[in-house]
């Protein structure tokens, strides 16, 4: 079991990577994000990029799904709970139908907590790049992680 | 349409109506963040949350979709470039009646982009016991009325 000391700053993973088709830019826009630029290939809003663009919740939670099936894959389990939040999320470039990113994570920080000895926060820069090398988004994930028990 | 020019600092509003279905947390879990606590009663039951929830992933877009098909519905939004801070307090469980209040805090024209200016929110999302169940900071990104030449 990987535990809160286990973890190294600056310890890089690449998480995966997800081709956005265009299917499944509508399947989400119309059951989570319904502004047109991402649900109406023939509006105007997205006539402005030449297509639709992914909604930045779908970039997320395919990320979240990418790092959920990553976990999975590694030899030995991690100590980590649940996410109090994230942090600095940006996002530089429309993601477009055919478009593949790339998300990977380095590990950026780690937090001791005064109210819960057993437990610290892991932040992790999690970036997703397009396969021109551009990248798409970026934010600082953050994840509770236990402590190595003491007996 | 509502413009840049529009919001002032410090503009309150509050808005809501939506809930969440049960089968709506699962369905989205199933795709997105298949972790216990969002699939499963008894798994969720028996996890550090206590009861099944909506991920917190699901949780944001539809804080996101509120504000975009209520508070700014009648306004020429670009996106959001900016997510300062999410924070996520408390579940989110099914049937939970919903209510967004915001404020704007501070906003900037865009720079090298003269059709455009930033506004700052932030957002809480509550309960019908007004308890907040998360936190959003964000740049909306909103067009400018008067193209400054």
């Amino acid at each position: 079991m990987k535990y809160f000391e286990d973890v190294k700053i600056g310890e890089h993973h690449v998480l995966g990577d997800y081709t956005f088709e265009q299917d499944s830019m509508l399947e989400f826009a119309r059951a989570y994000d319904s502004q047109l630029v991402h649900a109406d290939p023939d509006s105007v809003e997205a006539s402005v990029h030449g297509s639709i663009i992914a909604s930045p919740w779908q970039i997320t939670s395919v990320w979240m799904r990418t790092m959920v099936d990553f976990h999975r894959k590694q030899e030995e389990p991690s100590a980590t709970s649940v996410s109090p939040g994230f942090l600095s999320m940006e996002f530089f470039v429309p993601v477009k139908p055919g478009d593949t990113l790339t998300y990977e994570n380095s590990v950026y920080e780690k937090v001791d907590l005064e109210s819960r000895p057993n437990m610290g926060i892991v932040r992790m820069l999690n970036r997703g790049t397009n396969q021109d090398g551009k990248e798409a988004f970026r934010f600082i994930g953050q994840v509770f992680m236990e402590k190595r028990p003491l007996d | 349409m509502r413009t840049y020019e529009d919001f002032s600092i410090g503009d309150e509003n509050s808005f809501g109506g939506r809930t969440v279905t049960k089968q709506e947390i699962i369905t989205f879990a199933e795709l997105y963040d298949p972790q216990p606590f969002h699939l499963d009663e008894e798994a969720a039951k028996q996890s550090i949350v206590g009861a099944l929830c909506a991920s917190g992933w699901h949780t944001v877009a539809i804080m996101s979709d509120m504000i975009m098909s209520d508070d700014l519905r009648d306004v020429a939004v670009l996106g959001i470039p900016t997510v300062h801070e999410v924070r996520w307090k408390k579940p989110l469980l099914p049937g939970t009646p919903l209510t967004i209040k915001r404020r704007m805090d501070m906003k900037a024209p865009e720079l090298g982009r003269n059709d455009r200016g930033r506004c700052r929110f932030s957002y809480q999302l509550l309960n019908d016991e007004g308890e907040i169940l998360a936190i959003m900071d964000a740049d909306i990104m909103i067009k400018r009325r008067e193209v400054i030449l």
